[in-house]
């Protein structure tokens, strides 16, 4: 119960309808009587919200697509400045190639740790910056609105992650050395991004605000 | 305000109101709509036709005292306005119109 008032209190969901599912429940109706009513209001409340505040929700989509694109840009050409010419300036003479990188040293081997491994350190800055950008979204506009800043940056997502998922390993035209390294990184951009930028939002807005009402 | 904009529900939610009089807040309204149509009611829509109507003007809500039954929260009643009331009529008037000698539905069968 408690999930769903938080859930419900995050989306703007008026106090009096929570008190009336409230009252439902110990009143004994069932926890999946609870949830289907739950899901059902907290679609209606976004629903409405959007309806009316449809030039916000535009503004706020389109812009938050364009700051997440800026940022995995930015991170994926730092990535392969990093990857493709400190790591082979550093590498120590006889290093081998991996992934498309010469690995050999200390500095060179803690480097490719972080920027390698399993692409884990990539996908967790794309979607840290996913996240501070739901929380951007959601201190100023609306839980509701982070949800449409969620299906704008969707298409995104898909054109990034899709092709990583489909070439997997094909990029430096050899096989990866873990080809499930790349399926990872691809599921992480695909569903990874999106989750964090929602519970990011849901967590910053405030109960009581959002303008859902009509 | 036009007929045309009072959709089925919404004159569905105005009448539970009216049934059920000085106590009309989410779940009794939803409890008649579920007794007078042997369907499941889902409180968000009800809510989101009372906002409607509301914006509409046809009702107007005010808040009780928290409970602790409720978690601390307050009910929210409704009640018809002057206005709500002649739609309802109108439309009342409207139906049975519109029902009156029609051979396919004589007997309640249809």
């Amino acid at each position: 119960m408690n999930a769903a008032v938080w859930l419900m209190q995050r989306f703007g969901v008026p106090d009096a309808l929570i008190g009336d599912l409230v009252e439902q429940q110990r009143a004994g109706r069932s926890s999946v009587w609870l949830w289907h009513q739950v899901i059902v209001t907290v679609v209606e409340t976004t629903h409405r919200a959007i309806r009316n505040q449809k030039g916000n929700a535009l503004v706020t989509a389109l812009l938050s697509a364009a700051a997440l694109f800026v940022w995995v840009k930015s991170t994926w050409a730092l990535y392969l400045w990093v990857s493709e010419r400190w790591m082979n300036a550093w590498a120590a003479p006889g290093a081998a190639w991996v992934d498309g990188v010469r690995v050999g040293g200390f500095w060179s081997r803690a480097v490719f740790v972080w920027w390698e491994l399993y692409g884990g350190g990539l996908v967790l800055l794309w979607c840290v910056g996913s996240a501070l950008i739901g929380r951007v979204v959601a201190r100023t506009q609306s839980v509701a609105l982070v949800l449409v800043s969620v299906a704008a940056q969707l298409p995104f997502v898909l054109w990034w992650g899709v092709p990583i998922w489909l070439h997997a390993g094909s990029r430096y035209g050899v096989a990866p050395i873990h080809p499930l390294n790349f399926w990872v990184s691809a599921a992480v951009v695909l569903v990874g991004m999106p989750f964090s930028t929602v519970i990011a939002g849901l967590c910053a807005t405030p109960r009581h605000r959002i303008g859902l009402e009509s | 305000m036009s007929r045309e904009a009072l959709g089925n529900f919404e004159l569905m939610v105005l009448l539970a109101i009216l049934r059920v009089g000085e106590d009309a807040y989410g779940v009794p309204i939803s409890e008649a709509l579920e007794k007078s149509s042997r369907k499941p009611v889902l409180l968000g829509s009800v809510y989101a036709a009372l906002d409607r109507l509301e914006t509409k003007r046809l009702i107007t809500s005010e808040l009780g005292d928290p409970t602790p039954e409720r978690g601390g929260r307050a009910k929210r009643y409704f009640r018809l306005t002057g206005t709500g009331l002649r739609e309802v009529r109108s439309a009342q008037r409207t139906l049975i119109n519109l029902w009156r000698n029609l051979p396919a539905l004589e007997g309640g069968k249809a």
